[in-house]
């Protein structure tokens, strides 16, 4: 890297629902804004669109994303946003001397197709969302189970079905929109297999208020449901997958009903014939970056995992580092972007754009709208979540728990009965190699934790995350030698 | 069984790009990540762990690492490894699956 880096007064990084509200909110205050994010255009997971040579002219016609589409539709190409797409932020640090005043000061390093860069923000905005949280059981390495995400990503932003006869299996609703998203595309669904008995979801009517306040999610989930009975696809309440079978890919997947404990029953069990299975559990935020410079971040079961810790502005506990949509807690794309305005306001104050009083104006409308999400999220995440025991109770001796390094659950247990001073997730990734590969950790850091803590009988708080390391991504040897 | 496929319908015109794959050509559209042209073309097989146990593509968003692919342009020139969900394919762009169907000793 040659020169001095490059500066920026504002440093979003993500480029979905919450990243495109704030930057939207610190616009037309004579700032410089970069907005950094691996994919090659705005919307982020929710909203991932396709290469412009490949416009499909339904895209995303459902009622549930009209508002970030408007949003996104207002600031894509904004020509005062500097945009990096098809770049991975690999480091975030604190920088001791923040260019300009007013400002605590990051660093980040970029990594993109012409290689490494370092680049100086005076605030960095983490809006870096979530991915799916793999349920483990046997069979689920083998190609064609995928992420629910996988199959929804596949057909938003590349027009693939991703198989002939698809199931889904899962707790969160959204299982029920991406079904519906195959069907209209013209794919075929074996089934949508919830964990939870058919009439958890009547339980949100105890919340008369979360119903009120989130009405057209629960009219839209509503829709849905009855157009896939409509359309004969089988939902299955109460039931879980146990197997996925099939040599060189996914050929047919066992089903077995569960207890409201997450204990399986071996009797009653039905096989689907199926090519590829969506998983559809619940998510993991991508708090990593938040956690590698110290943020505090504490654990939530049902919420995303490890969820970075904010004030009333959405600052995280490392002063200059903002946070805004998942990564504060799974709440959808409509709270992220209520999220990313309040994240504006704080940034705005935080640079001496606008006063106190003049951000707590700005920021007031989406603080209340932001409660109701909040109300809304917590129900939903306890609805939409399976048993805690399905997290560990599925998976068979040699199911493999770390996909990058092959670790197993035999593995895990071994070293675990073996060495009995083994208490933390770090001490047992340093044993047995878990959560070493090229994901970092990222897809069994919640299931080895959980092992962990079933077999030590302590809490999730106790075992600990996987510590978050520089670099935050793996970089290509050749582009780090080039710095 | 017919596995993937591309939803033709509702998608603009689209120019052809051929890649090859395992050293045979594969009809992939301009736009499309080579994972998508993969799985399209009936390959939903990425990689095989070191227990010659086959691997694919899990969460298409370039966090999972499962479709690591090595690829290289013309003549094996600029050889690299790349995730095949976050990179788009290229005309004469080469794709090599990692790992063999056999166990590591
Ligand atoms: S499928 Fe997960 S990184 Fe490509």
């Amino acid at each position: 890297m040659k020169g001095a880096p490059a500066q920026t007064d504002v440093l979003i990084i993500g480029a979905g629902p919450a990243s495109l509200a704030a930057a939207s909110a610190v616009l037309g205050h004579n700032l410089s804004i970069t907005i950094v994010d691996e994919q090659l255009r705005p919307g982020g997971q929710f909203l991932r669109q396709p290469p412009r040579c490949m416009q499909a002219h339904n895209w995303l016609d459902g009622r549930l994303y009209r508002p970030a589409k408007r949003l996104l539709q207002t600031i894509e190409d904004h020509p005062d946003i500097d945009w990096r797409f098809g770049t991975t932020v690999s480091a975030l640090f604190p920088d001791p001397q923040p260019p300009g005043i007013g400002a605590a000061g990051h660093s980040v390093w970029l990594t993109g197709a012409a290689g490494m860069e370092r680049l100086r923000a005076r605030t960095v905005l983490l809006a870096s969302g979530c991915y799916e949280r793999p349920l483990m059981f046997p069979g689920w390495t083998l190609p064609g189970v995928m992420g629910a995400g996988a199959i929804q990503t596949l057909l938003k932003s590349q027009q693939v079905v991703s198989g002939d006869r698809i199931l889904l299996v899962g707790s969160h609703p959204l299982q029920l929109i991406v079904a519906d998203q195959i069907l209209k595309a013209g794919g075929k669904v074996a089934g949508v297999v919830f964990s939870q008995p058919a009439l958890a979801g009547g339980s949100i009517l105890q919340h008369p208020g979360v119903l009120f306040s989130h009405f057209l999610q629960f009219t839209e989930i509503a829709r849905v449901f009855f157009r896939l009975r409509r359309a004969g696809v089988r939902v299955i309440f109460g039931s879980a997958i146990t197997e996925a079978k099939g040599t060189g890919g996914v050929l047919a997947a066992t089903i077995a009903p569960i207890d409201s404990m997450g204990g399986v029953s071996g009797t009653g069990t039905t096989e689907f014939e199926c090519d590829a299975v969506g998983l559809c559990y619940g998510f993991l935020v991508s708090s990593e970056l938040a956690r590698q410079v110290g943020a505090e971040a504490l654990w939530s079961e049902n919420r995303g995992g490890w969820l970075v810790q904010h004030d009333e502005w959405m600052e995280s506990t490392v002063p200059g580092l903002f946070v805004a949509g998942e990564v504060t807690g799974m709440a959808g794309a409509d709270a992220a972007i209520v999220e990313g305005v309040i994240a504006g306001m704080g940034i705005l104050r935080s640079l001496g754009n606008l006063d106190t009083q003049q951000a707590e104006l700005g920021a007031s409308d989406h603080r209340r709208q932001r409660e109701k999400n909040e109300r809304f999220a917590r129900c939903l995440a306890d609805l939409a979540s399976p048993p805690h025991a399905l997290w560990t109770g599925l998976m068979a001796p040699e199911t493999i728990v770390c996909r990058c390094e092959t670790v197993t659950r035999q593995e895990l247990d071994d070293a675990l009965s073996v060495h009995t001073h083994i208490q933390t997730a770090d001490a047992l990734k340093l044993l047995t190699r878990i959560g070493m590969g090229l994901c970092q950790g990222r897809l069994c850091h919640s299931t080895a934790a959980q092992v962990l803590s079933v077999t030590r009988k302590t809490s999730i708080e106790n075992v600990g995350s996987f510590h978050a390391a520089v670099p935050a991504r793996p970089v290509p040897i050749n582009k780090l030698t080039n710095t | 069984m017919i596995l993937a496929f591309r939803v033709e319908k509702v998608v603009e015109q689209r120019r052809t790009v051929t890649i090859h794959v395992n050293g045979r050509p594969l009809a992939a559209f301009e736009g499309e990540t080579i994972a998508a042209a993969m799985l399209a073309s009936g390959l939903r097989i990425f990689s095989y762990d070191r227990d010659g146990h086959p691997r694919g593509a899990f969460c298409n968003m370039g966090v999972c690492y499962e479709c690591l692919v090595e690829v290289s342009g013309p003549r094996g020139s600029d050889k690299r490894r790349v995730r095949a969900c976050q990179t788009q394919v290229e005309a004469d762009l080469s794709v090599r699956m990692l790992g063999t169907a056999t166990a590591r000793p």
